[in-house]
């Protein structure tokens, strides 16, 4: 193919000008990895009623829905599905009992919720493929480990839960070599 | 003639090119990193955090570099951040320096901050992984370990086995790499935070290695001390306490033990920094700040041979008590026998 002397320096005037956009990328970016924004705010209230906040932070501070979604992105993608079935079963189950979403819900009766969901005691209709309290133990074990876990993996912000624990952390420990 | 003004006319196309880039490449350095760095995702929350920094008036570029401010390597490291960028997705918290980036870093603060630099290279801080992992003598009695670089080389991306073989004797020990036997092992951004808020007055934040993150040393805790079971006062500064996470005693917290210089006796209670200066460490002048005026006991303290590396020193400057000197006998009869103070 010819490239004509024209065509050539257009292309080079579009492709260095390109260079200035090529930081240009304009499309919103979505907060959570792997969960919409509707999963996330129901899981996070389901979190938060695991591990509350009283006078110490609770799950949604310490960021336990961001180290749950950094788990499901690089780690466990395996697990994604029953996140996600569990999370619409849920938000399906209190529509049909209370006509609202879980989050909406009032303290109370989020862990009238709960515990039904502990004994797999709501609509079966929903919660077809998963147990109810299969997906109860796996939220629940993954905001223990988002908590009470380090830092590093997304969760435990601002060492939260190494603060209320009083933990000495960073451990301060010297050399073995003169005691 | 045709083939000739071909020629020209191929010539003038390279020179155009490599001048747009070479204007589009300077423009885009110079651009406000709203426009350029910050326009990618995963720099926008460190962007925030660099505008209420202390070098908020400073490039992105005067530190961190351009993709050709360290020749092929910088090229090769831009262009394969520009490919995480565009095939994985990372976030702001997955972004870390590495080693090289951090030596890099440094050298780059030091343009500014001549003096400190200089102080530092004159200091303790101011050290090698060969002067830390290849002492041969500090080998002898404890070979080399993970939580060494916790404090020496906490930016290393590897195992204190893949930093140094550690077979046979303390004298075979060798570092894997020879290149890094002149590193540094304390760089500035282990005490330093760069991004870390203006109004923070301490400037000081401690890297931990383990978290690969910083906790400002405002935030971290005081540790309690002891001296033979009596509870030792410590300095409440922040600054202390960063220097314990590295200056550290042994589990049961006595002063003095391991790597600990927490003062006791006369001077118990002092901050690190109420003698040290921050960059050399040096103390050296510290003494004529309080002496003679503080003295008790009308001694020219410069005299005194107060090293704490000397072990054989009655007058270690982190534990001289009145009875470095005096018996106990003696200060208590000197102190039974003074006349009460008259109060007109």
């Amino acid at each position: 193919m010819r490239l004509s002397r024209r065509k050539f320096i257009q292309t080079v005037g579009v492709l260095s000008g390109g260079l200035l956009c090529m930081p240009s990328c304009t499309r919103s970016f979505p907060e959570y990895r792997v969960f919409s924004s509707g999963e996330a705010v129901c899981l996070t209230a389901l979190c938060e009623q695991i591990i509350p906040a009283d006078h110490d932070p609770g799950a949604t501070d310490a960021g336990v829905i961001h180290f749950i979604d950094k788990l499901l992105h690089e780690r466990f993608p395996h697990l994604l599905p029953l996140y996600q079935q569990g999370i619409a079963a849920l938000e399906a189950s209190c529509s049909r009992l209370y006509g609202t979403r879980f989050a909406s819900l009032p303290t109370a009766r989020q862990i009238e919720v709960m515990q039904q969901m502990e004994t797999d005691a709501l609509p079966e209709e929903y919660w077809t493929g998963i147990k109810a309290s299969a997906f109860f133990r796996q939220v629940i074990r993954n905001t223990m480990q988002g908590f009470y876990g380090p830092p590093r993996h997304g969760g435990n912000k601002n060492y939260v839960s190494y603060r209320m624990l009083k933990l000495d952390f960073p451990l301060v420990v010297g050399q073995n070599r003169y005691t | 003639m045709k083939k000739k003004k071909k020629t020209v006319l191929t010539i003038a196309c390279m020179l155009s090119v490599a001048l747009l880039l070479t204007a589009s490449y300077t423009a885009w350095n110079l651009a406000d990193p709203a426009f350029t760095c910050a326009r990618c995702h995963e720099i926008k929350d460190s962007h925030t955090s660099w505008q209420s920094s202390a070098h908020a008036a400073i490039a992105c570029t005067d530190c961190h570099g351009t993709a050709l401010s360290e020749g092929f390597y910088s090229l090769s490291e831009k262009t394969r951040m520009l490919l995480t960028h565009l095939t994985t997705d990372k976030r702001n918290d997955d972004l870390r320096l590495n080693e090289q980036q951090v030596l890099a870093l440094a050298g780059r603060c030091a343009e500014c901050h001549r003096a400190e630099q200089a102080g530092w290279l004159a200091g303790g801080h101011g050290t090698t992984y060969q002067d830390i992992f290849l002492d041969e003598t500090h080998n002898r009695s404890e070979k080399p370990y993970a939580d060494c670089l916790r404090c020496h080389g906490m930016f290393y991306e590897a195992s204190i086995s893949e930093l140094m073989s550690l077979e046979g004797e303390a004298s075979a020990f060798a570092l894997r790499d020879t290149k890094q036997a002149s590193q540094p092992v304390i760089p500035c951004l282990s005490c330093h935070q760069m991004h870390s808020p203006q109004d923070d007055t301490l400037k000081t934040a401690f890297y931990v290695r383990a978290e690969k993150d910083y906790l400002p040393s405002g935030q971290l805790s005081k540790i309690e001390m002891y001296d033979k079971g009596r509870p030792v006062q410590t300095a409440d500064d922040a600054n202390t306490r960063l220097c314990l996470q590295c200056h550290s005693p042994n589990a049961w917290h006595q002063a003095g033990s391991s790597d600990d210089r927490t003062p006791t006796g006369v001077h118990e209670g002092l901050a690190c920094t109420a003698c040290h200066a921050p960059h050399s460490n040096d103390a050296s002048a510290s003494c004529s700040q309080c002496h003679p005026a503080l003295s008790n006991c009308g001694l020219d303290v410069k005299t005194m041979d107060t090293s704490y590396r000397n072990p054989e020193s009655p007058n270690n400057i982190h534990h001289i008590s009145c009875t470095s000197c005096h018996e106990q006998k003696q200060a208590r009869d000197r102190r039974l026998s003074r006349q009460p103070v008259s109060l007109n």
